[in-house]
């Protein structure tokens, strides 16, 4: 049986090199992409089986954040969601060690991608 | 250029200015000692006359902030942030702490706060693209004015031609704690685009 991955991310770029990544660390993945939180909560409101839930923080309400609470109230594990951000900040890093839930962030170069798939990883084997 | 290769084009754009600015937000959060939130970045591609009707609530805002960064390498271009002199304000007091704020009485600490502001945004914009396109790209240092919004603006040839389009990028961001907001707009010729578009060909394997 494949894994189901949801990639939220208002960006068809970062979501098309999310997509790469993460197909190199679960070759057998299927995805669903959406492209706002909103969209987000619908998914998975309609998708009991979506295994991972990878959201990035600034896109179309509600922003990651408050989608990762609307899936934390409706009992999906914090250990099966992650923010995937360029956001460096501290008081995000904090809101989501609140939560419980993983912090990811982009690679902001080609130096980085494997950094990224690394965080990536440490996600899906915690997970 | 056809509307999907617009489309992709003005999307890695504007991922480049989330990424870019994640670095910015952490700095600012530091100097506010408050949280940032940055809001979702609008990248247009619109005639120069729409951006023109857009600036006028900064005619009618009176004096403005205006500066100029020009970039060069793979991609050349000309980034332009307008700020209205309320908006300016809003932004410096929402990061200094209170007893810093009676430091902001005379225009020369405001001109200088705003250019080391606007260089690290747009230094980081620029970045944040030569990564993802795996291009070369350089800044020079900003230049500030401050005045009236007709006059400011006659420095650049940009906005001279209103049958021509323009890049019409918006940022926008708040203090948390002074629920102070600021707003970034940033205009690059056309042609930006479509070499911006030959990059992400060659990057994607389009």
């Amino acid at each position: 049986m494949s894994t189901k991955c949801l990639i939220a991310d208002d960006s068809l770029y970062a979501r098309l090199v999310l997509k790469d990544i993460v197909q190199r660390i679960l070759p057998e993945v299927e995805f669903q992409e959406v492209g706002s939180g909103q969209q987000a909560l619908e998914s998975a409101s309609a998708n009991a089986d979506i295994d991972w839930f990878l959201l990035d923080v600034n896109m179309l309400p509600p922003d990651g954040v408050e989608t990762s609470r609307q899936l934390l109230a409706q009992g999906i594990a914090a250990s099966r969601i992650a923010l995937v951000t360029g956001n460096r900040s501290g008081h995000l890093l904090e809101e989501a060690e609140e939560m419980g839930i993983c912090l990811i962030n982009k690679a902001v170069s080609p130096d980085d991608v494997g950094g990224f798939m690394e965080r990536l990883q440490t996600f899906f084997n915690k997970g | 250029m056809d509307a999907q290769a617009q489309a992709i084009s003005l999307d890695v754009l504007a991922e480049s200015l989330n990424l870019g600015l994640g670095h910015v937000i952490e700095e600012l959060a530091e100097i506010s000692n408050s949280k940032i939130e940055l809001h979702v970045p609008e990248v247009n591609m619109v005639p120069k006359n729409e951006a023109l009707t857009f600036t006028s609530m900064l005619r009618s805002a009176g004096k403005a902030i205006f500066v100029q960064q020009r970039f060069s390498g793979e991609i050349t271009g000309e980034a332009l942030l307008f700020f209205s002199e309320e908006e300016s304000l809003n932004l410096l007091n929402g990061l200094l702490s209170e007893n810093e704020q009676s430091l902001i009485e005379f225009a020369a600490t405001e001109e200088e706060m705003l250019l080391d502001l606007t260089n690290v945004a747009v230094s980081g914009v620029i970045y944040a693209l030569s990564n993802l396109l795996g291009i070369r790209l350089n800044t020079e240092l900003p230049r500030c004015e401050y005045g009236y919004f007709d006059d400011i603006c006659g420095s650049t040839s940009l906005l001279d031609d209103a049958d021509d389009m323009v890049l019409f990028l918006t940022i926008s961001f708040t203090v948390v704690k002074k629920n102070s907001r600021a707003q970034l707009m940033f205009f690059q010729p056309r042609d930006t685009l479509e070499k911006l578009y030959d990059h992400i060909q060659k990057r994607l394997g389009l």
